[in-house]
C-alpha cells in the first residue's frame, strides 16, 4: 500500500530535477529555487504522512 | 508480508535513491525515508497478531513486567527508525542525541520495577 509513494516520490524528484534545469536554462533561477521548495513541501508531507502511520500501528501494537 | 516483498522494496528503493542522488540529494533522504518507514510498518503489521495474543495472556496474569519490557521494544523500534533516519541524512550527532531520548524513555520506564526489585532485596536482608 506504500509502495507507490516510493514511486511517487521517485518521480516528482525527476520532474523537479528537470524542470529545475530548464527554468535554470532559461534564465528564470528565482522561479526555478521556488518550484524546487514547492516540490519538497509536497514530498516533506508525503513523508510526515508515512511516518504518522508508523507512530501510530507502534502505539497501537506495543501498547505504548 | 513475506520476506520477498520486504527485500523487493529494499533493492528497489535503494536503486531509486542513488539516481536521485546526485541531481537531488533531499529527494534520494525522502525515498529512503518513505521506504523503511513503509517497511517498518508492514513487519509492524506482520508482528501485531502474535503480540496481542502475548498481551492478553500475560495482562491477565501478574507478570507485569512483561508489558513493560514490550513498551521497551516499541520504543526501541521506533528510536532505531529515527536514528537510522537521521544517519542517513548525515547528521550522525542527531542520531545520537535520538539514542539518547530512547534511552532516557526506557530508563524513565523502567524504574518502577527497580524499585520493586531493590524493596524485595531489603525484604531479604532484614
Amino acid at each position: 500500500m506504500d509502495i507507490d509513494l516510493i514511486f511517487k516520490v521517485a518521480a516528482i524528484g525527476i520532474i523537479v530535477a528537470v524542470l529545475n534545469q530548464v527554468l535554470v536554462r532559461s534564465g528564470r533561477e528565482d522561479q526555478a529555487m521556488l518550484m524546487t521548495l514547492t516540490g519538497l513541501v509536497v514530498v516533506l508531507l508525503m513523508v510526515v504522512g508515512v511516518i504518522a502511520d508508523l507512530f501510530s500501528t507502534v502505539k497501537s501494537v506495543f501498547g505504548l | 508480508m513475506s520476506l520477498v516483498q520486504i527485500i523487493g522494496i529494499c533493492i528497489i528503493a535503494a536503486a531509486i535513491s542513488v539516481v536521485l542522488k546526485e541531481q537531488k540529494a533531499e529527494y534520494a533522504l525522502m525515498v529512503s525515508l518513505i521506504a523503511s518507514a513503509a517497511i517498518l510498518i508492514l513487519l509492524v503489521i506482520s508482528v501485531a497478531d502474535k503480540l496481542l495474543e502475548i498481551r492478553n495472556a500475560v495482562s491477565s496474569s501478574s507478570a507485569s513486567f512483561f508489558l513493560v519490557a514490550l513498551k521497551a521494544l516499541g520504543i526501541c523500534v521506533l528510536t532505531g527508525f529515527v536514528a537510522d533516519a537521521c544517519r542517513e541524512a548525515g547528521q550522525v550527532s542527531l542520531a545520537n542525541k535520538a539514542e539518547l531520548a530512547g534511552r532516557c524513555a526506557v530508563f524513565i520506564l523502567s524504574v518502577p520495577m527497580l524499585i520493586s526489585l531493590l524493596n524485595m532485596a531489603l525484604g531479604f536482608i532484614k
